[in-house]
């Protein structure tokens, strides 16, 4: 069978971060096409951001402040 | 054995310990009893502690001394069986970590037993409190259907009546979706209320230590143990203003939740609350969460994975620690970013507003076994959709509280409260007032005669 593009971006995902690509996949295609549906939201979410708008970290939320590009 | 009533809810029985009208020994000896005749139906418990009849004879003694250590004095209490209590293992919902013995207390169980509370027992949760299902523990309304998760046992426990309260962890909705499948008050407080010291972490961006009890004062009552702070009285000035959320993510709900929301709108209206409509990107936030949560449990089970292997992981947590340990670090960032983001939108939307109402999940608790929910046009698995809703305000760090609002189907409902960043007291406030205008809904048919 052909692999897919989903295996594909697994195969490289996983093979960049030194990981085995296990027989049963089912579970991580599962988490992988819920991760990069919500990447894509996200990277939509914050495509107007500004190059000074911070991230937060565990310690606190910061808000932007917006420095940067006008 | 004839199990008696004890007092309802914890403020109820702490008064009753306080006056003398009953002693901490009996109200743990009944809760026991309760727990041995009828959690092997529920599931709720992992383990009562053999300490629990000890300490309760301590509070006790100190009463006849004239000593109450505080709020909780005598009440008994359970905990997730997530966050350590000293002298018990902290399994996490996993075989891996069935030999791991706490030496101490988590910082907010020492909070509680300084409150004067004892210490029962620890409760189930989902592997790792990755998951939203907590095999093993049933929902007392129905055991067909799931308590929720991951913090499922301590729901259940309070729902049943085993325990007045009990203590829950919650990074995307895990006090929330439980005390909303098992109709009881679910609490996150604010980010960083209370430490996460002795926590099992899932994510140290938006682990939150909550509560699970009957009703909002309890609730009150508990988090004034959990921050060694006493209750703080809030003079409410004028009549409440309530934002209600609109927009596509909370309206794909159950048609039973459509109307048990409706019908608190109309009661609200009634009772002369301001409400109006307002909007979030509640799907964004939910993303957001995620980008933060997955790479940051990888690196959590990091040494965990590499000195264990992956055997006694489920599939679905080892694929969660798989696709975090090769996310990429951009993608994580702009979960990291957008939380400032979404923060400033929530204070936006509070701005002359005490607080936001949402349903707190889109279902009633599904049944057991069930693994994709349709709402509307979609098809979702179950832990995407009962954390859509409750899993955004872990992106801004708000509190929220859950209140049980009605039945579908004989099921609970639940709505949810979300306050100012810090104003933990005000919305726990408010929430009694919410509470007061709610329909009642009664005790689980499968609750026990327990009774708190």
């Amino acid at each position: 069978m052909e692999p897919t593009t989903l295996d594909l971006l697994l195969w490289a995902r996983l093979h960049a971060a030194g990981l085995p690509v296990p027989a049963d996949r089912s579970w991580l295609w599962r988490e992988l096409e819920l991760h990069l549906t919500r990447q894509r939201l996200l990277r939509a979410a914050t495509a107007d951001l500004e190059p000074g708008d911070p991230p937060s970290s565990p310690h606190g939320v910061r808000r932007p402040h917006g420095v940067g590009l006008r | 054995m004839e199990v008696q009533a004890a007092p309802g809810g914890m403020a109820a029985a702490a008064r009753a310990i306080a006056d003398g009208e009953i002693t901490s020994a009996d109200l743990t000896e009944r809760s026991i009893a309760a727990i041995t005749e009828h959690d092997r139906r529920i599931g709720a418990f992992v383990v009562v502690l053999e300490s629990a009849l000890a300490e309760a004879r301590e509070r006790d003694a100190e009463r006849a001394r004239g000593v109450l250590r505080g709020p909780l004095h005598g009440v008994p209490v359970a905990v997730k069986d997530l966050i350590d209590v000293a002298g018990a293992v902290t399994t996490a919902g996993s075989p891996k970590l069935a030999t791991n013995l706490a030496r101490s207390d988590a910082t907010v169980v020492a909070r509680l037993r300084a409150a004067g509370a004892v210490i029962l027992g620890k409760t189930r949760t989902h592997e790792f409190a990755y998951g939203v299902l907590t095999p093993g523990t049933s929902n007392p309304w129905d055991e067909r259907r799931i308590a929720g998760g991951s913090s499922g046992g301590s729901a259940a426990a309070v729902a049943a009546g085993f325990v007045p309260a009990a203590l829950g962890t919650d990074t995307a909705g895990s006090v929330r979706i439980p005390a909303a499948c098992c109709g009881v008050v679910g609490f996150k407080p604010t980010l960083g209320r209370v430490p996460t010291t002795g926590v099992w972490p899932l994510s140290w961006s938006c682990d939150t230590v909550g509560v699970l009890v009957r009703g909002a004062d309890d609730a009150a009552l508990a988090f004034a143990g959990m921050t060694g702070r006493p209750v703080r009285a809030v003079a409410r000035t004028g009549t409440p203003r309530l934002g209600w959320l609109v927009g596509e993510e909370v309206e794909q709900v159950a048609p039973g939740v459509a109307a048990a929301l409706a019908a608190l709108r109309a009661r609200l209206d009634g009772a002369g609350v301001r409400v109006d409509d307002v909007e979030l990107p509640l799907a964004a936030a939910r993303a957001a969460v995620s980008a933060m949560v997955l790479p940051e449990v990888a690196a959590a089970h990091e040494r965990l994975l590499a000195e264990t292997g992956e055997r006694g992981y489920s599939p679905a947590m080892l694929a969660a620690l798989r696709i975090g340990q090769s996310a990429l670090a951009v993608e994580y960032l702009r979960g990291l970013r957008y939380r400032g983001r979404f923060a400033a939108l929530v204070d936006g939307a509070l701005a002359g507003r005490d607080a936001l109402v949402l349903p707190t999940v889109p279902v009633p608790a599904p049944e057991q076994g069930r693994s994709v929910l349709r709402l509307g046009d979609r098809e979702l698995g179950v832990q995407e959709a009962l954390t859509a809703l409750p899993g955004a305000f872990n992106c801004s760090g708000s509190p929220v509280v859950s209140l049980p609002v009605g039945l579908s189907d004989g099921l609970p409902v639940a709505a949810s409260l979300v306050g100012r960043a810090g104003e933990d007291a005000e919305l726990l406030e408010l929430a009694m007032a919410v509470e007061s205008v709610a329909p009642r809904i009664g005790r689980p048919p499968a609750g026990t005669p327990a009774g708190f």
